[in-house]
């Protein structure tokens, strides 16, 4: 067992084990504790900017009042958080699209070995390859609108679902388990839905959880290359000095970016707390 | 008394190169209709390529987006590796500082790209500020993770031996840590030639990035496809100098010990 | 000396298995019991890349209904192919297996395993997990629940029904996974070093289970283990196994009445017994060249 373990191991109750009063007043008192000092951390780089902002003006950095007061209501006014919806929309069609392929092809992967050794020079391939290159060429093809938006994503999104895909259904095919449902004469397609989607799902949903936040960057991107919607109106703001919004802009995307990451995380964890599987901490994705 | 089994039979990789070959027969196929100008038969576009690299045109730009990709990468490998350490080694740094990182890396840095620009000007220092913000995140993160994986009986048997603190970092952490390092360190070359091509496309047009959209500019599509191919073979060759690098620290490693 | 503490099975002519027993020609009239698990000549070898690896050569044993038998052996000696080649989930190159007279051609409804590694749903709960177990069999819901209460209550973990695998200890898991076996009412039952993951004191707990279980039912029983003291313990005969390539280097008897308790752990004949099986095994380890095999001859099996 490693010290991460250990230490969890030390903070942290379960059913099995007798939770005394004491032990829980002391985990409250600890996560009391690491959350004041998360917010601080924030509050010292808060407090940073404003300092950063005050010396050198506001042409070069908002200070956090004016990105409140002009900013924000700009998304709304302005419709700059409209045209990010949009943006959105296109994204999720891309990933959508980059998950019906990928999540199929890595279960293929991960049951046999034949459409492993085929399937993973285009997945390892398409990951280890500069994909910003392929800018000028896609738009040759897809023009300079949604489409080439919708295209960058599935070239973005598509490894990490593919990959995570196929190594939970991989244990599970090769495990212990499959062997047993043989020998209880389970059904094959009862397996699929009883043992092979529950068993990968951990894995599952770790690939789209990478692959979403791969997603973002692709459309970003595809819209900072061609100055389209949410793409063009960064720079736009930029060229024209626009600083509080651009930061608002930014804030907005940043926040739900992030939100969606935790959200699949949270699901996650519960999905791993319930096999007993072990729930990562502060990391625990590799690639 | 069990015998060593080989990894892999030679009809997996044989498999495996088939799916490759077929990979440029289609391409060839495909480019031969003629249906898209992006796609230009494979042997056009190698006869291209092979031009371009004899006609010396493409030294000067290689070694330029080679130069911001490596610099970024290197940044990102120590600045990356050292914050893994830390995190991994010290978990009230982890846990007040983890949440952030992974705040960080949920964000896509690129929507910075604009402003990016705005503060670092549009030379080499943007592109290779924009190539370490591509990179630094893998590095961290599996150093992180290899650091925390390292098992607590380690750091017993050192307490027992009577190993000092810091030395038992040095020789006992990192190298466990070190291939799960090293895996970061593959992804993220591969992400530091993404930046370097992102940051001649979309920041200070340069290098590589320059030649493409110019390429694009002339309507050269056929150059345009070898000069994408060829930025694709440079990936690759950087991630397995990576591996070849990997071998060779182990090799040191094993020898030291 | 034959074994005592399983129930005889007389045949007639008007019981239609008695013609397929004698066919498969183990038999010995007048024994009242008929061989049930049948293994001639069974072999089975593995290729990995460019290796192959000779798991089990020649095996030939038979296991009368309603016994008890051990397979005891060192790890990786091709114990647990045996029994997946029983289950059916293994197929011999070589050799034929019978069971009940029938080949074996995949997994069949009269044969459970039990595996040393739970192999529990961690995502379902322990009734779940039985119930699961019971999906293949074409009973009513009704039966369904109803073995699965039973059983439940029979390893003793009714209390935790709704509990997930991960909340268990080890040996909870593995009753029930047991349980789950025995709701499926099998007439044959493989264990895989069922207890091989087990602190010692849950070891012998269940062990003594497996014994219970066995005085009340008509059960066949096949336990695969390299604990020399848990084959003395519970089963009737024991085959003692070489490997690399497996065989069944010698058969068994074992003389003792049950309950076999620590009163009999602590006597010189039980001692003498388990030295007995120990030079059998150590004898195949360490012989370098082709071997004799000992073989008591078989009466019936």
């Amino acid at each position: 067992m490693n010290r991460v373990a250990a230490s969890r191991a030390r903070s942290t109750t379960s059913a099995r084990t007798g939770v005394t009063p004491a032990a829980r007043s002391r985990a409250r008192n600890r996560k009391v504790l690491l959350w004041s000092l998360r917010l601080g951390t924030v509050a010292v780089v808060l407090a940073a900017w404003e300092i950063m902002a005050a010396s050198v003006g506001e042409d070069l950095l908002p200070s956090l009042g004016s990105v409140v007061s002009d900013g924000i209501p700009a998304l709304f006014t302005e419709g700059y958080a409209a045209e990010f919806g949009q943006t959105l929309i296109r994204m999720l069609i891309g990933f959508a699209i980059a998950c019906a392929i990928a999540l199929p092809a890595g279960a293929l992967m991960g049951a046999s070995k034949l459409w492993a050794d085929i399937l993973t020079p285009y997945a390892y391939g398409i990951y280890m390859a500069p994909r910003p290159a392929l800018l000028p060429l896609l738009i040759l093809t897809f023009g300079a609108g949604a489409t080439f938006g919708i295209v960058m994503v599935l070239l973005f999104a598509v490894f990490f679902p593919l990959i995570n895909t196929a190594k939970g259904v991989s244990e599970v095919v090769n495990g212990p388990l499959y062997e047993m449902t043989k020998s209880l004469q389970v059904s094959r397609r009862r397996v699929l839905f009883a043992v092979l989607i529950p068993g990968s799902l951990p894995y599952v949903l770790a690939g789209i959880r990478l692959g979403l936040g791969m997603a973002f960057n692709g459309i970003l991107l595809a819209e900072l290359w061609t100055a389209y919607s949410t793409g063009g109106l960064l720079e736009a703001m930029i060229s024209y000095h626009q600083l509080p919004e651009y930061f608002a802009l930014a804030g907005l995307i940043g926040l739900t970016a992030v939100a969606s990451y935790s959200l699949f995380g949270v699901f996650e964890r519960r999905v791993r707390r319930k096999r007993g599987m072990a729930v990562t901490g502060a990391f625990g994705e590799a690639s | 008394m069990t015998a060593v089994l080989s990894k892999v039979s030679p009809g997996r990789l044989v498999r495996v190169a088939a799916a490759i070959v077929v990979f440029f027969v289609v391409w060839e196929a495909y480019g031969r209709t003629g249906k898209a100008l992006a796609v230009p038969p494979f042997t056009e576009v190698c006869s291209e390529l092979a031009g371009v690299l004899t006609s010396g045109d493409l030294l000067g730009p290689t070694l330029g987006t080679t130069a911001v990709a490596l610099s970024g990468f290197v940044i990102a490998g120590v600045l990356g590796s050292l914050l893994g350490l830390l995190i991994g080694l010290f978990p009230i740094f982890r846990e007040v500082v983890g949440p952030w990182v992974n705040a960080a890396y949920a964000t896509p840095m690129t929507m910075f790209i604009p402003i990016i620009g705005m503060y670092f000007g549009l030379g080499m220092g943007s592109q290779v500020f924009l190539v370490v913000t591509f990179c630094i995140f893998s590095v961290l993160m599996n150093t992180a993770e290899g650091v925390q994986a390292v098992p607590i009986q380690y750091y017993e048997l050192a307490k027992t031996i009577g190993v000092s603190k810091l030395a038992a970092v040095f020789r006992i952490v990192i190298p466990f840590a070190l291939p799960y390092v090293f895996v970061g360190l593959r992804i993220s070359v591969a992400s530091a030639f993404a930046g370097a091509i992102t940051a001649e496309l979309l920041l200070a047009t340069d290098d590589l990035g320059l030649m493409m959209m110019t390429a694009s500019g002339n309507f050269q599509f056929v150059k345009l496809a070898a000069l994408t191919f060829y930025v694709a073979l440079l990936g690759f060759v950087a991630v397995g100098l990576v591996y070849a690098l990997e071998r060779w620290v182990a090799g040191r490693l094993r020898a030291a010990a | 000396m034959t074994a005592v503490g399983h129930t005889g099975h007389s045949r007639n002519a008007a019981d239609p298995r008695a013609d397929r027993g004698s066919a498969a020609g183990g038999e010995s009239p007048g024994d009242g019991t008929r061989d049930y698990v049948e293994l001639r000549g069974v072999g089975k070898t593995f290729t990995h890349g460019r290796q192959s690896r000779q798991i089990l050569d020649d095996v030939t044993f038979s296991v009368r209904e309603g016994e008890f038998c051990a397979i005891v052996g060192a790890s990786g000696c091709g114990k647990s192919s045996i029994l997946r080649v029983i289950d059916g989930l293994l197929e011999p190159d070589t050799g034929s297996v019978r069971v009940d007279g029938q080949d074996i051609t995949g997994p069949n409804s009269q044969i459970g395993l039990v595996f040393q590694q739970f192999n529990l749903l961690p995502w379902k709960t322990v009734q779940e997990n039985i119930m699961f177990g019971l999906e293949s069999l074409k009973l009513s819901k009704a039966v369904k629940r109803e073995r699965c209460q039973h059983w439940m209550s029979v390893v003793g973990l009714e209390e935790w029904s709704g509990h997930y695998p991960h909340q268990l200890s080890g040996g909870m898991q593995q009753r029930v996974s047991l349980a789950r076996t025995m709701a499926r009412e099998p007439s044959l039952v493989l264990m895989d070093e069922p207890f091989g993951a087990l602190d010692a004191l849950t070891r012998r707990f269940l062990q003594q289970e497996v014994v219970r279980l066995w005085q009340e039912g008509k059960r066949t029983g096949i336990l695969v283990t390299h604990d020399i003291e848990e084959g003395l313990l519970l089963a009737d005969r024991i085959f003692v196994m070489s490997a690399n390539p497996g065989r069944i280097a010698a058969v068994v008897d074992v003389p003792f009445k049950h309950p076999r308790d620590e009163a009999l752990q602590a006597t010189a004949e039980f001692a003498q017994m388990k030295e007995h099986i120990w030079h059998l095994l150590t004898a195949e380890i360490s012989k370098s060249s082709p071997y004799v095999r000992m073989r008591n001859e078989p009466s019936g099996g």
